[in-house]
């Protein structure tokens, strides 16, 4: 996802005007280390904690469903009506309530966004899940968005959970090098929400990231170190540790690299050509347990696939991961009614993955 | 108080001055001096004066223009008095993104110099849709998605004006407006939430807004004048498309003009706005400045 070069002359001229004065007119920018955002759902459920700590990792594309959005170069639409956004959002709700995680971890959910109706989608989720506590760190914020008619955008990762969350934190991954400063002060702002949860006499740290999808320059790996480096630091603690989310690079052995039959974008948006990236996970592999492990995934690819640009076209690669310091059992990527029990593909253009962490 | 009296000058406050002071025809000299500095300072342009610039009634005014006069800007209206109590105007630049045309009637009541009330109407007829669809094109700004499918929509404004005299050189205006905006075709058009056009355009979202305000302005000295107003707009928008429940803004502005010469004036300005968006309460400034040629 990202912003046309379209516009943004204009908009320079926008922020010379509007509260020129002012460093951060459009509160686009973030401090490299911030509090995050707590929700608390409407009503609280009842949690008593048994047996292992199920957890899911799902990017929700903005509840944007299979709609055919112009970043995607499937279609043209911008903004979604506040009965598009409910309805798409009623899917993801199903979904998470029929997997009854007791920890979730959101990509790209949007919490005052035009695009997305201004709908709070975090709160509307959690309200209609069971799950009670949220936190939240903004990707891409801005008051005003000057391209495509994006407008007002707030967007980013969450952790959902049953249990009361604390220690919560926003750390700002590295940004972009191959933007002019135009671009990038408008541009998205990646980072690593982490919390802490605690289940019984277990204590929990919770590391949810969504790493750069278009980055030219190494920024992507240099998230994923930065990844791998804060999972380890929590892990040499002592603490339990998951961690997850949509790395946007795909698993070593992967037998397809580039040429995707969805992805059919090109220059700015163009993200799913992944060679010369093979082995940027392999950190991650040969130092955590995965939801899917790298043994099972290079047996036969197929069935953890997570990501398709379009409803047409299956799922095709494999972007988003559960790691954990501890040992997961029962890793599912839901892909359909056979796995999973719904199919998710018109959900979203990510399927969620869920696994189950063993506590002593 | 031997050799001196109470006395008035020429703009109404009183003095006291010694006896041959009051002999010195002082608004001819103040007028002689202020003529030698403008043309020390322009060389052969011009000469203003109080006496060759007649104050001219502010857009915010419950006076018209007088007949065959007019003034345009940059920024500001083109505006012309046709007839007697009677004002047209537009905004030349803002009319190519903008089509509209506005006439001031004034109705009734004395001049506001005179410390009278004065009422009149504005009514302003424009075309939104010619604006939104400028917009919703690529490159062009980025404030609409290019396949808005933009109504055709025609704004009425009408505004209803009061004013008086505060002393012999400020002047009080307060007015209160509705604007409609009835859509003729369908269409989908998202929500212009971006700051000051945000108020000026909601109508078209919600078919009628209003709003109210002030302005006082008036002489600072010589050749420099002020304008200042408040205004809040309320808007209820249509909210079936969005989760939002409509909102207001605020607006203050802050005029200082210079009347160069008796045909051009320069000013700069100030624009400040408070409003509710749908993502929460903003504030914004805006600075700018504007050149204005009378006729």
């Amino acid at each position: 996802m990202g912003i046309h070069r379209n516009g943004l002359k204009w908009s320079l001229a926008v922020l010379s005007l509007l509260g020129a004065s002012a460093c951060d007119p459009f509160h686009t920018e973030f401090e490299s280390i911030e509090d995050a955002r707590y929700y608390t759902a409407a009503q609280l459920t009842a949690a008593a904690p048994t047996g292992p700590l199920r957890v899911m990792t799902y990017n929700v594309k903005f509840g944007g469903g299979r709609i055919d959005f112009f970043f995607d170069c499937h279609g043209d639409r911008v903004l979604m009506t506040e009965s598009e956004t409910l309805r798409n959002l009623q899917g993801i709700a199903e979904k998470i309530r029929a997997a009854s995680p007791a920890v979730v971890f959101l990509q790209e959910v949007d919490v005052l966004s035009k695009r997305a109706a201004y709908l709070d989608q975090l709160q509307w989720l959690l309200d209609h899940s069971e799950l009670n506590y949220a936190v939240y760190a903004s990707q891409w914020r801005s008051d005003y968005v000057p391209s495509d008619g994006l407008g007002p955008v707030d967007s980013g990762n969450a952790i959902l959970s049953l249990y009361p969350l604390s220690d919560v934190v926003r750390l700002a991954l590295p940004l972009r090098g191959d933007q002019d400063a135009l671009t990038q002060y408008f541009y998205l702002k990646r980072n690593i929400l982490k919390a802490r949860v605690r289940v019984g006499d277990s204590s929990v740290v919770l590391l949810n990231t969504h790493t750069s999808a278009y980055s030219q320059d190494g920024t992507k790996h240099t998230q994923l170190q930065r990844f791998e480096s804060e999972m380890t630091s929590a892990s040499d603690e002592g603490s339990w540790v998951i961690g997850g989310g949509d790395l946007n690079a795909i698993p070593p052995g992967s037998v397809d690299t580039h040429n995707f039959a969805d992805a059919v974008c090109e220059g700015d948006y163009e993200a799913s050509d992944y060679r010369g990236e093979e082995d940027w996970l392999a950190p991650l592999y040969e130092r955590f347990a995965s939801a899917i492990p790298l043994d099972d995934y290079q047996a036969d690819n197929g069935p953890y696939f997570s990501h398709s640009t379009s409803s047409q076209i299956r799922w095709n690669r494999k972007l988003d991961y559960l790691f954990t310091n501890g040992q997961f059992l029962q890793g599912l990527v839901h892909q359909d009614s056979a796995s999973g029990g719904q199919d998710t593909m018109p959900l979203s253009d990510h399927a969620p993955i869920s696994a189950e962490l063993v506590l002593p | 108080m031997n050799g001196a009296r109470c006395t008035t000058t020429g703009d109404g406050l009183p003095r006291l001055a010694p006896r041959f002071l009051v002999l010195v025809p002082w608004s001819r000299v103040l007028v002689a001096l202020f003529s030698l500095g403008i043309r020390l300072g322009m060389g052969e342009t011009a000469i203003a004066s109080p006496e060759n610039i007649a104050p001219r009634p502010s857009p915010d005014s419950a006076r018209t223009l007088a007949p065959d006069t007019g003034e345009v800007g940059l920024i500001s209206p083109l505006r012309y008095g046709a007839y007697e109590g009677i004002e047209l105007s537009t905004r030349v630049f803002g009319a190519l993104l903008l089509p509209q045309a506005s006439a001031k009637f004034h109705l009734f009541g004395g001049d506001p110099r005179a410390q009278r009330w004065s009422f009149a109407s504005r009514n302003t007829l424009s075309y939104p849709t010619w604006f939104f669809e400028r917009i919703a094109k690529e490159g062009a700004g980025g404030l609409l998605p290019a396949n808005t499918d933009v109504p055709l929509i025609v704004s009425l404004r009408s505004e209803l004006m009061t004013g008086r005299g505060m002393g012999a050189s400020h002047e009080l205006s307060l007015s209160i407006a509705a604007e409609l905006a009835p859509r003729f075709t369908d269409g989908r058009l998202p929500l212009l939430d971006f700051p000051l056009l945000y108020p000026r355009f909601a109508a078209s979202h919600s078919t009628a807004t209003a709003d109210i305000g002030g302005a006082v302005f008036g002489s600072v000295w010589g050749p420099i004048r002020y304008h200042t107003d408040l205004r809040y707009y309320y808007l209820p928008l249509d909210t079936a498309d969005i989760a939002f429940d409509g909102g207001y803004a605020i607006e203050q502005s802050t005029t200082l003009t210079w009347d160069i010469n008796s045909t051009w004036s320069t000013s700069v300005s100030y624009l400040w706005t408070h409003a509710l968006y749908p993502i929460g309460t903003r504030t914004h400034s805006l600075p700018y400045a504007d050149v204005i040629y009378r006729f």
